[in-house]
């Protein structure tokens, strides 16, 4: 991949502050916690662009960095994966399904699920760039993607 | 009869790998399931992005959920208590008790479970010297940090502080 422009760290903190920020609330459920995060990222930022190659683009390289603070700070599991089904919506018999709303069905997702919503619904990013982010390989978020999907489904009603 | 439903995620997300779009248009022109299918998982999109986006919104609306700003009124009321203590302790026991007034104050402190006897007097008052100056240089440091969480109050210093050049 062609390396972007190199930027200044204000024209990072202008252009994608606002992705952190969202990315951050999306997985610490806490304004004022994803303030400190986008902190955090532009300090850690700082600190290690020497090792920024240029093989993603600042957005991905920003958002991984988001994050692994985000996962560290919820409980240091960035990485780890979870297997979907076993801990999807562990609280609930599968004969209530239907009487709880998608909207709770949601809000009960683990991170690790709710993430791969955000970053492909609400933040719009292609496969590729969720693999980057993610640190996954691309049929890996094929795979995890279609799972929760078809866990979400049962609650559409 | 094999159905689509991994193919049709791939499909509405744009991400379904060129040739692979002619059978599955097939499939779909002879399977209601599969139809079924794709109109769910358009709804779900449609839906999830709205609970993404709403989530977001009540986030940033919680009435500045500021655990900083409880935190700081929690501790401007810790400070007050102490100046407090400090000031009606700090007087001399006689005069407390001289007039009618006076004497009403200390049974609202009475009530509120502080039982005004002569050994705490002598140790409130023993307390007071070392802990006010420690109270008072915490605060100090205390507000340095808040002022450090207020990212969305960046100054023009704050931007100066991140704008190291160009990126190497
Ligand atoms: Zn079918």
């Amino acid at each position: 991949m062609k390396r972007e422009e190199e930027k200044t760290v204000k024209e990072l903190f202008s252009s994608y502050s606002d992705d952190i920020l969202n990315y951050s609330m999306s997985l610490l459920k806490d304004y004022d916690d994803a303030k400190d995060a986008l902190q955090e990222v532009f300090i850690k930022y700082i600190n290690t662009k020497d090792s920024f190659r240029g093989e993603c683009s600042y957005k991905t390289w920003l958002l991984t960095i988001t994050r692994n603070y985000c996962f560290k700070k919820l409980n240091g599991k960035a990485n780890k994966p979870i297997p979907l089904d076993e801990n999807f919506l562990r609280t609930y018999e599968p004969k209530y399904e239907d009487k709880i709303s998608l909207n709770d069905a949601m809000s009960r997702l683990s991170h690790e699920e709710y993430e791969l919503i955000y970053l492909r619904e609400y933040a719009c990013h292609s496969y590729q760039e969720m693999a980057e982010i993610l640190g996954i390989s691309i049929d890996n978020v094929k795979v995890k993607l279609f799972r929760v999907r078809q866990q979400l489904r049962k609650y559409l009603k | 009869m094999k159905h689509y439903d991994y193919e049709l995620n791939l499909f509405i997300d744009g991400e379904l790998e060129e040739g692979n779009g002619e059978e599955l248009f097939l499939h779909l022109a002879e399977c209601n399931e599969c139809r079924n299918t794709l109109a769910d998982l358009l709804l779900l999109k449609e839906k999830s992005k709205m609970y993404c986006s709403e989530n977001i919104n009540q986030l940033k609306q919680k009435p500045s959920s500021s655990k900083s700003f409880y935190k700081f009124g929690f501790y401007a009321a810790s400070v007050a208590a102490v100046f407090l203590l400090f000031f009606l302790f700090s007087r001399n026991p006689k005069d407390t008790f001289t007039t009618q007034k006076q004497v009403r104050v200390d049974t609202v402190f009475v009530q509120k479970g502080i039982p005004v006897t002569q050994n705490q007097l002598t140790n409130t008052n023993s307390l007071t010297p070392g802990k006010k100056e420690l109270i008072q240089s915490s605060q100090q440091e205390y507000l340095r940090y808040v002022m450090n969480l207020r990212t969305e109050k960046f100054t023009e210093a704050d931007k100066l502080k991140f704008d190291y050049g160009s990126i190497q």
